[in-house]
C-alpha cells in the first residue's frame, strides 16, 4: 500500500510537471520575473509615499487585496490606502489570502473559481509586472492551495509571473514546491516561529533551499536580524513601519553586510559533513546514522 | 537526574545564556482567551451605554469615553439617545463591517435578482469597490444601494406581479446600473414608451443612479436635479440629496474643493426646507461630513454643544463617529469644553501634573477618575484624592472605575488592607452587575490583596471575556448573547460558563508555589476537572523533576483518573518498585507529549494528551516556559499595572520556610535543558543503570523524536548519544528500527 501510495505521488507529481511544462509560459515569465529589480519592498495595507525610490535599483510588492475564505465564501478587499510610486517603478501587486479556524473554508472547486475571478478582476496589467500570492498554507490546506495556483496560472495573462511566498519549512524539508506552477517562491526567514532556530543553524551551515524557484530570493523584516544572505539572490523586504528613505537605505546596508558575510564563511559541505560523521559510526553499517537534515542536502 | 545531568553541563550553559525572545509566528494561528478587553467596553454594549459602566480602561477609545463622562456627570441617555449609542457601537465593533455588509448585500441582491429575472442575470454578483487611481480602491456601491434596490424589485413585483415583462425590464437595467460598481461606464437605454409609468419613472433614476456610479457626477447631478423637478417622480424627495452626494463625491475623489461648498450649500436648502424635512437627517450628516474635513474646529464647537444636547437638534450617530475621529487626534489649540478636554486628557495621555490641575479647578467625578488612574506610585498630593475618592457614592456609575484605581494607588503605597476594604465594597455595590472583563480585573486585584493561598485560589478561574485573533489582535468572538457569528465561534472553542486561568494564576503564582502547596492545591477536588487537571499534572512532573518520587505516587491516581488515557502508564509507574520508579516515570512524561510542569493560561493545549502537537506545543522549553505555538498573551495592561514588579513579586501568604523551599526549586528547575535535550541526557543515564530493562530501547527512542518535535537548544550531544546508544546497545529491537535518524 505505501508502495502503491508513493508511485501515485510520483504519477502526480510527474504529470503536474508535465501540465507546467505544456501550458504554462514560464520561460517568459520567468524572465520578466528576472528583469525585476534585486531589492524589492513589500508594501503593506497603510499610506505609503515611495516617491523617494530609486526604480532603478528598487522595486515595490504592494499589498493590492486580501482574499478571506470563509465556508463556501471568498471575499475580497482591495488595497484602500494609498500608495504614491514614481511612474517607473517596477511592482508586483501582492494578494493575502486568510482563513481563520473558527470559520474555516470548505475548499470547494467553486471557492478556487471564486478566488481565481478575484483576483483576475483585481490585477492591472498596465500597472503592474506581476502577481506574488501570500498564503500560510497548512499541510491540510496544501492540495487545495496546489490546485489554486494550477487555477489561477492557466487563468492569468499570459508571460506574467506568478510568485508566492513561502514558509521556509516548505522550502528546506519539502518537495512540495517542486509540483507548483510558480516561477518564484520568497523564503520568508522572519516571524518563522518555533523552527527558527533550526532553519537559521541550516542555513548558516550552508544549506540552500530544495527546490530551484525558492533559490532565488529571501523575505526578510527590518525588524528581525538577516541571517547571512547568498549575494545572487532578489531580496523582500518588509517594514513593520511605512517606508521612509532612511529606512530603506538601513536595510539596504544591512542587506549588503549580511550577503558579505555570507561570502565570508567557510562553508563546508554539508554532505562532506555527514559523510565523516557516517565513517564515524562504523559500528553501525553503511545505511544507518545519518542525521535528519541528510536527507534534503544541498551542500555549500 | 541531576547526576545524569551533570554530564550535559555544556547543554546547561547554552540554556541559561540563551535569551528566550517571543516571536510572532508567520502561521499558523489560534484564537487565544482574553480576559480582559481593555479597548473597548464588553458585550453586550447595551449595558454599558445604561450607564453599567464597569471599571473603564485606559485604551477606551472616544465613544466609550464620550458615555462614561455623560454617567459620571449625572446626564444619563434618554431611550432614543441608547438606540443612537447602540447603533453607532455596532458600527465599529466588526473591523470593516461596511464592507462585509456591502459584499453581502451585493450578493443577496443578485441571488434576488437572478430568482425573479432567471435570465438576463449577470453570471455573478455586483463588485461593490472601485479603483480610485489604479492600486487604491473605495468602496463604491455600499450596502444601502442594494437594499434599496431589493426594496424598490419588491414593491414593483407587488404592483406589477413577478411575471411582468415590465419588471424583468427593470431588473435588467438595475443590473446595467450595478455593473458601474466595480469600474468602467454602463449605462441602461431609455424606458421604452409602452413600459408603466412607474418603471419610466425609476429608469431615470437608474440612468442618473449609473452615471453617479460610474464617476460621471456632472451628468449624474444634472439628472437628479431634473428628478428633483418632477412632481411625477418617486425619487422626487430623495434626488435634491443625491445630487448633493454627487458634489461630495466630485470633491472626494477629485479634490474639488468648490464642489464641497456647493454641496454645504444644497444641504443647507435642504435642511431649511419643511417639505423635505424625511432628507434633513441624512442632510445633516453629509453637512458634518463636509465640515469636519473642511473646518473641524468650528465643526467640533457644535458637535460638542449637541452630544450634551445642548444644541437646535438632537445628536446623530454620524456626530458621534466624527467626534470620535476628531478626539483621536491631537487637537491644536486643544479643545475648550469639559468633554472634549476630558476625553483628550484620557486618549493623549495629558501630564498628571495637567490632570490634577483640572480636578483641582472643577472638583469634578471624572477628573477625579483621570487622576487617580494616572497617579504616580508616590506623590505628595495622592492623599487629597485618595480622600476624595472615598467620599464617592458607591451607587453611583462611577463608582467601580474610582474604587478599582483608588486600591491600586493604595496597593502601591502598601496599604494593603485599606485596599481590600474598597475592593470589597465594589464587590458589594456592583459585583452583580459588572462585566466579563471588570469582574476580571477586580478578581484579579482581590487576588493579589488576598491575605492567603485559599483566598487567592478563589479569584482565579475566571470566564473569559473574549477569543481573540493573535496576529491582527482583533476580537474575533465574544461571550453567547453578542452576535450569532460570534456566538458560533465562541463555542467552537469555548464550553458554556467554563473557567479559566489567567496570566496572574499560571505565570506568577503558579511558578512560586513551593511543590507541596501545588500538590495541596491538586488535591483540591472542588475545583472544575479541566481546571484541576492542570495542577495535577504541573505537580507530577515537577514532583519527578525534582525526584520527589512520593510526591509523585501520591498524586499518580488522580492524574489517571482525570485523564484515562494516562491510566496503563500510571498503573506501571506506581507497580515499578523504588529503584526503576524514575525510569517509569520518564517513560510516562516521553510517552505523553501533553505532560508540563507548568499551569497554563488561556485555552491550553489543545492536542490529545498522547499525541504530538503538529506546531509543537509538546512538553515544554523551560520550566516557566511551554514549546511552540502554545498561546499568546495579551491585554496585560492591567497585570502590569497590579504588579508593577512581578519579577520580584513574593505571595505575601507564603510563609519563610514556603518561599525559601518555592525560590530553591525555582532555582533548581530553572538549571534544566529544554526537554528535547533533557530527555536524552535522562534516558542515555538510565539506559547506563537499568541496561536490561525491555522499556529502555523504547525510552531512547522517544528520546530522540523529543529532540525533533520538543524544544531543544544547539547542541548535537542529546540526540546523537541517545540514538548511538539505540543502535548499538539494542539494534535488533523494534524501537532501533523505527529510529532511523538522529535530529540536529
Amino acid at each position: 500500500m505505501p508502495d502503491r501510495g508513493k508511485r501515485l505521488t510520483a504519477l502526480a507529481t510527474i504529470a503536474a510537471m508535465l501540465l507546467g511544462a505544456s501550458s504554462l509560459d514560464r520561460p517568459d515569465s520567468a524572465d520578466r520575473l528576472a528583469a525585476l529589480p534585486q531589492v524589492m519592498i513589500w508594501a503593506w495595507e497603510r499610506p505609503e509615499d515611495l516617491e523617494f525610490l530609486d526604480c532603478s535599483q528598487v522595486g515595490v510588492a504592494y499589498l493590492a487585496g486580501t482574499l478571506t475564505l470563509t465556508g463556501e465564501e471568498a471575499q475580497m478587499r482591495p488595497r484602500f490606502m494609498p500608495l504614491l510610486l514614481p511612474p517607473e517603478c517596477r511592482s508586483l501587486s501582492v494578494v493575502r489570502i486568510e482563513t481563520y479556524e473558527f470559520e474555516p473554508p470548505r475548499y470547494t472547486r467553486h471557492q478556487r473559481r471564486e478566488m481565481v475571478e478575484e483576483i483576475l478582476a483585481l490585477l492591472r496589467p498596465d500597472l503592474d509586472d506581476g502577481l506574488q500570492i501570500d498564503f500560510d498554507a497548512r499541510s491540510s490546506e496544501w492540495d487545495f492551495y496546489r490546485r489554486f495556483l494550477q487555477d489561477l496560472r492557466r487563468e492569468m495573462p499570459a508571460g506574467w509571473p506568478l510568485s508566492i511566498t513561502a514558509l521556509t519549512s516548505w522550502c528546506l524539508h519539502d518537495d512540495r514546491l517542486e509540483v507548483m506552477p510558480l516561477d518564484e517562491a520568497v523564503p520568508m526567514l522572519f516571524r518563522m516561529g518555533p523552527d527558527k532556530g533550526n532553519i537559521i543553524r541550516a542555513l548558516r551551515r550552508g544549506r540552500d533551499f530544495r527546490s530551484p524557484v525558492a533559490r532565488t530570493s529571501y523575505g526578510l523584516s527590518t525588524d528581525e536580524p538577516f541571517p547571512p544572505l547568498r549575494p545572487d539572490r532578489r531580496i523582500y523586504l518588509f517594514n513593520p513601519a511605512p517606508w521612509d528613505e532612511r529606512a530603506l537605505r538601513q536595510a539596504i546596508a544591512r542587506v549588503r553586510q549580511a550577503s558579505r558575510s555570507f561570502a565570508g564563511w567557510s562553508v563546508e559541505p554539508a554532505r562532506d559533513a555527514i559523510a565523516r560523521f557516517q565513517r564515524s559510526q562504523t559500528s553501525l553499517g553503511p545505511t544507518q546514522g545519518g542525521a535528519f537534515v541528510s536527507l534534503a542536502l544541498d551542500g555549500g | 537526574m541531576w547526576s545524569a545531568l551533570i554530564r550535559f553541563r555544556p547543554l546547561l550553559l547554552v540554556l541559561l545564556c540563551a535569551a528566550s525572545v517571543a516571536v510572532w509566528a508567520c502561521s499558523p494561528e489560534f484564537p487565544d482567551l482574553l480576559f480582559i478587553v481593555n479597548d473597548r467596553p464588553d458585550y453586550p454594549v447595551e449595558q454599558f451605554a445604561r450607564g453599567k459602566l464597569g471599571i473603564l480602561q485606559a485604551r477606551y477609545p472616544p465613544r466609550s469615553l464620550y458615555v462614561a463622562y455623560r454617567y459620571l456627570t449625572r446626564q444619563p441617555f434618554s431611550p432614543s439617545e441608547i438606540e443612537r449609542l447602540q447603533e453607532s457601537f455596532r458600527g465599529t465593533l466588526r473591523l470593516r463591517e461596511g464592507d462585509v455588509i456591502a459584499i453581502a448585500a451585493a450578493k443577496e441582491w443578485w441571488r434576488t435578482a437572478r430568482q425573479v429575472s432567471r435570465v438576463n442575470s449577470p453570471p455573478s454578483s455586483p463588485r461593490v469597490f472601485k479603483s480610485s487611481d489604479g492600486r487604491r480602491h473605495f468602496l463604491n456601491c455600499p450596502a444601502d444601494a442594494f437594499h434599496t434596490a431589493r426594496q424598490t424589485l419588491e414593491d414593483r413585483i407587488a404592483s406589477l406581479g413577478p411575471e411582468s415583462p415590465a419588471v424583468r425590464d427593470w431588473i435588467a437595467a438595475q443590473s446595467e446600473v450595478f455593473k458601474n460598481c466595480g469600474g468602467g461606464l454602463s449605462i441602461p437605454a431609455p424606458a421604452a414608451a409602452e413600459l408603466p409609468p412607474v418603471i419610466r419613472k425609476d429608469r431615470d433614476y437608474q440612468i442618473a443612479a449609473a452615471y453617479f456610479y460610474a464617476g460621471q457626477f456632472g451628468a449624474a447631478r444634472s439628472r437628479f436635479q431634473a428628478i428633483a423637478d418632477d412632481d411625477d417622480s418617486p425619487w422626487r424627495v430623495l434626488a435634491p440629496y443625491l445630487a448633493a452626494r454627487c458634489l461630495v463625491r466630485q470633491w472626494q475623489l477629485q479634490g474639488d474643493v468648490e464642489s464641497a461648498r456647493e454641496a454645504e450649500a444644497k444641504l443647507l436648502a435642504i435642511l431649511a426646507d419643511d417639505g423635505l424635512s424625511a432628507l434633513h437627517g441624512p442632510a445633516q450628516d453629509l453637512l458634518g461630513y463636509i465640515r469636519y474635513r473642511l473646518a473641524p474646529q468650528q465643526h467640533y464647537l457644535s458637535l460638542s454643544r449637541r452630544l450634551l444636547n445642548q444644541g437646535t437638534r438632537p445628536w446623530s450617530v454620524a456626530d458621534l463617529g466624527d467626534f470620535a475621529r476628531l478626539m483621536n487626534t491631537r487637537m491644536d489649540p486643544r479643545p475648550e469644553d469639559d468633554l472634549g478636554r476630558w476625553v483628550q486628557a484620557w486618549r493623549q495621555r495629558w501630564p498628571f501634573a495637567e490632570i490634577r490641575r483640572e480636578w483641582q479647578s472643577t472638583a469634578s467625578t471624572p477628573w477625579l477618575l483621570l487622576a487617580l488612574l494616572r497617579l504616580p506610585s508616590s506623590h505628595p498630593g495622592s492623599e487629597q484624592l485618595l480622600s476624595a475618592a472615598s467620599a464617592i457614592d458607591p451607587h453611583s456609575a462611577g463608582f467601580p472605575s474610582i474604587g478599582f484605581y483608588q486600591a491600586v494607588a493604595l496597593l502601591r503605597q502598601g496599604r494593603l488592607e485599606e485596599a481590600r476594604e474598597v475592593v470589597d465594597k465594589v464587590f458589594r455595590h456592583h459585583g452583580d452587575a459588572l462585566s466579563p472583563s471588570s469582574l476580571n480585573a477586580l478578581k484579579m486585584l482581590r487576588a493579589r490583596l488576598a491575605p492567603t493561598l485559599e483566598d487567592f485560589l478563589k479569584d482565579g478561574p475566571r470566564l473569559p471575556a473574549a477569543l481573540v485573533a493573535p496576529t491582527t489582535r482583533d476580537v474575533v468572538a465574544r461571550p453567547p448573547g453578542a452576535d450569532q457569528i460570534e456566538g458560533k465561534r465562541w463555542f467552537r472553542f469555548i464550553e458554556n460558563n467554563r473557567h479559566y486561568y489567567d496570566d496572574d494564576v499560571t505565570e506568577l503564582l503558579a511558578a512560586r508555589l513551593p511543590l507541596d502547596l501545588l500538590a495541596s492545591i491538586a488535591r483540591d477536588s472542588a475545583l472544575e476537572a479541566h481546571l484541576q487537571w492542570q495542577w495535577v499534572r504541573a505537580a507530577w512532573v515537577r514532583a519527578v523533576l525534582l525526584e520527589r518520587y512520593e510526591v509523585a505516587a501520591e498524586l499518580a491516581p488522580a492524574l489517571a483518573r482525570l485523564k484515562p488515557r494516562l491510566k496503563e502508564d500510571i498503573r506501571a509507574f506506581l507497580n515499578a518498585s523504588e529503584e526503576v520508579r524514575p525510569l517509569a516515570a520518564w517513560l510516562v512524561i516521553a510517552r505523553n507529549p501533553g505532560l508540563r510542569p507548568q499551569v497554563e493560561s488561556g485555552l491550553m493545549r489543545r492536542a490529545k494528551i498522547d499525541r504530538l502537537s503538529s506546531f509543537r506545543d509538546n512538553w515544554w522549553k523551560s520550566y516557566e516556559r511551554c514549546c511552540g505555538y502554545c498561546g499568546t498573551r495579551f491585554g496585560r495592561d492591567l497585570l502590569e499595572r497590579i504588579y508593577p514588579q512581578r519579577e520580584d513579586w513574593r505571595p505575601a501568604f507564603l510563609s519563610e520556610a514556603e518561599w525559601k523551599q518555592a525560590s530553591q526549586e525555582r532555582w533548581l528547575l530553572s538549571l534544566l535543558p529544554p526537554f528535547g535535550n533533557l530527555l536524552t541526557a535522562m534516558a542515555v543515564d538510565l539506559a547506563e543503570q537499568f541496561p536490561q530493562d525491555p522499556r529502555i530501547p523504547e525510552l531512547l527512542h522517544r528520546a530522540v523524536r523529543a529532540t525533533r518535535y520538543g524544544c531543544t537548544d544547539d547542541s548535537l550531544e542529546g540526540s546523537r548519544a541517545a540514538f548511538r546508544m539505540l543502535h548499538r546497545g539494542y539494534s535488533e529491537t523494534e524501537w532501533a528500527r523505527r529510529t532511523p535518524y538522529w535530529f540536529r
